[in-house]
């Protein structure tokens, strides 16, 4: 199971995914939700579910099965040991952040773009630490390095170094 | 559980998957717990 956040809706999401779609499935966040829930401040993550439901493990960060770190961890798992804690230090969003993003995603739907990039923007002033909503106002401002081709990583580099 | 948040109750290990659902790529609704009934991940990311 694949969770995408992005306050812009499934489209921007979908480009990469139809690639996986059909090995499992693909949900979309929008609201952020899932992130709020677990107090993740940035991606990717991973939960690990038992079969009851319960989460047997929280990764927050660097969950990525190209990593041998992540692909020992999920073994281990599944073969019963218990694993690491990798749980975020933090709470989860505070109030007027997770308001600010609701509202964001609420006026990129009237298509309002200025309006969301205001409320991201003051969100992030909010919270400096939530490179969710950091990177989702990126997007948002600057589509052309992160949707035409390949996402511009050396430009993200640039801009965590400006402090933007 | 690492702190408490009133609005939004903060969850960890231990907790169980909360009952959302989210829309598919074709904007079908579908519950977080699709893959429920055996061991299972939820992996978030995003295309940014």
């Amino acid at each position: 199971m694949a969770v995408a956040v992005d306050t812009q809706g499934g489209e921007a999401p979908a480009r990469f995914a139809r690639q996986v779609e059909g090995a499992f499935p693909v949900l979309v966040d929008a609201e952020g939700l899932l992130a709020q829930t677990f107090g993740f401040r940035a991606i990717p993550n991973g939960l690990l579910v038992g079969p009851d439901g319960v989460v047997d493990a929280v990764v927050a960060g660097g969950f990525d099965v190209r990593r041998a770190e992540t692909r020992s961890l999920i073994d281990e798992w599944l073969d019963g040991q218990s694993i690491p804690l990798f749980e975020p230090d933090e709470s989860s969003w505070s109030p007027e952040v997770r308001r600010l993003f609701h509202g964001a995603v609420e006026a990129l739907r009237r298509k309002d773009r200025p309006e969301a990039i205001k409320l991201l923007a003051t969100a992030f002033s909010l919270e400096r630490d939530n490179y969710i909503i950091r990177k989702q106002l990126w997007a948002i401002e600057h589509p052309e390095r992160f949707y035409d081709g390949a996402i511009d990583r050396d430009w993200q580099r640039q801009q965590l170094e400006q402090g933007r | 559980m690492n702190g408490h948040d009133p609005g939004n109750r903060f969850l960890g290990v231990g907790a169980s998957l909360p009952a959302f659902s989210f829309p598919d790529l074709d904007g079908s609704l579908k519950p977080l717990s699709a893959g429920g009934g055996e061991n299972f991940i939820v992996f978030m990311w995003a295309s940014w």
